[in-house]
């Protein structure tokens, strides 16, 4: 499930259960917005696979790879290890 | 005096045996002491080696430095990261490619929707050439040119019902492959990491293990250097040995001599030198060959 708030010139994706490729048409609505700054609230995420990454990097892509103005919030367990190994920390700002 | 020559025989008798002892007992100590000294030589220098190339397997499993680069650990983590690195991008990829076959199969509907629309106007227009038609009959033969016209329009209404109906087919054909393909990318999008991490977990408890067997396996080795060399060195004692073995075998000869002799006072001093300062292995230290 996803849930948006765009506030202030931020869009806050706030995610629970899996992050998977289930996700992918609700993004490609979220692409059409273009914020000064995306954060994606992992607080309720479970379980990411590939799919989720590589919609973080469109993500990226939106802002030409800014990695200020792309925010990973709340990461914990297997989504935090996924992205630590894909080496997503150093990529995005992680809070 | 009878006796005293026989005893004196006697001794001179067990003093030859006891020297012949002495002599052998040296000969078999000085081969055994050759032998142990080769076998710990060689032990340590086995032992030595064993140590440099367990360090140089452990150097380049675990790498160099204090990041470990070069090691085998240090590529197989990085392998591991890549695999997973190429894999989003594919993933990345491959979202895009799905957006994309959606956006394509949105457009291939909304053309549909026009065809339908083509194919409602051919239907209108059908009637208008049949009322055409009606009319034309009706006036007679001032209506037979309209009446030619009117079958042509309904010809050509016909004929833009039927290319719109196998358009619409047509499109309808995409738009289930567009179907099948955007379904085929997202299971290309959608991969399991799960593995990976499991693999980079299981690696990190091996180094982990490794290094602790690792160091116990050193201060082993280390330990039983320590021995041999321990062992090396009290074999080097042996010299000590011979020389009291010698001194042993020249104070008999001493008292053998003076059995023979019955001169004791120019042997005397012989007998009472000693041959060796030190009691015991402690005591003292010898240089390491």
């Amino acid at each position: 499930m996803i849930q948006v708030a765009d506030l202030n010139d931020t869009v806050t994706i706030q995610i629970s259960g899996r992050f998977d490729f289930r996700l992918i048409k609700d993004f490609q609505q979220l692409l059409s917005k273009s914020p000064r700054t995306w954060v994606v609230d992992f607080t309720g995420v479970d379980y990411v696979d590939s799919s989720a990454l590589g919609m973080l990097l469109l993500l990226r892509e939106r802002v030409h790879g800014d990695a200020q103005r792309v925010l990973l919030r709340g990461l914990h367990g297997q989504p935090r290890d996924v992205l630590v190994m894909a080496k997503f920390d150093r990529m995005f700002k992680v809070e | 005096m009878h006796e005293h020559g026989a005893l004196a025989a006697w001794i001179d008798s067990a003093l030859t045996r006891v020297l012949a002892d002495l002599t052998r007992a040296r000969a078999i100590l000085a081969d055994a002491m050759t032998r142990l000294f080769a076998t710990f030589s060689t032990l340590r220098d086995q032992l030595a080696e064993e140590r440099r190339l367990y360090e140089i397997t452990l150097q380049q499993v675990n790498g160099s430095g204090e990041g470990g680069e070069g090691g085998l650990v240090s590529v197989l983590r990085e392998v591991l990261s890549r695999f997973v690195q190429d894999m989003v991008q594919i993933s990345a990829s491959s979202v895009k490619i799905m957006l994309e076959v959606e956006a394509l199969r949105g457009h291939t509907d909304n053309v549909a929707q026009r065809g339908k629309q083509i194919e409602q106007i051919a239907i209108t227009t059908r009637m208008l050439s049949l009322n055409a038609r009606i009319e034309a009959q009706r006036i007679g033969s001032a209506g037979a040119v309209f009446r030619v016209v009117a079958d042509e329009i309904k010809g050509l209404a016909h004929q833009s019902g039927e290319l719109s109906k196998t358009i619409r087919d047509a499109l309808a054909t995409q738009s289930q492959s567009l179907a099948k393909a955007s379904t085929a990318v997202s299971k290309l999008a959608s991969a399991d990491l799960d593995h990976a991490v499991a693999s980079h977990r299981h690696l990190d408890l091996t180094i982990a293990k490794l290094a602790e067997m690792s160091a116990s396996s050193l201060a082993i080795l280390a330990r039983i250097q320590a021995e041999a060399d321990s062992a090396i060195q009290a074999l080097q004692f042996e010299d000590m040995l011979t020389q009291l073995l010698h001194a042993i075998t020249d104070k008999l000869q001493v008292v053998q001599t003076a059995c023979r002799t019955g001169k004791i006072d120019e042997l005397d001093a012989r007998i009472q030198r000693d041959a060796v300062s030190q009691h015991s292995l402690g005591a003292g230290g010898v240089e390491l060959f």
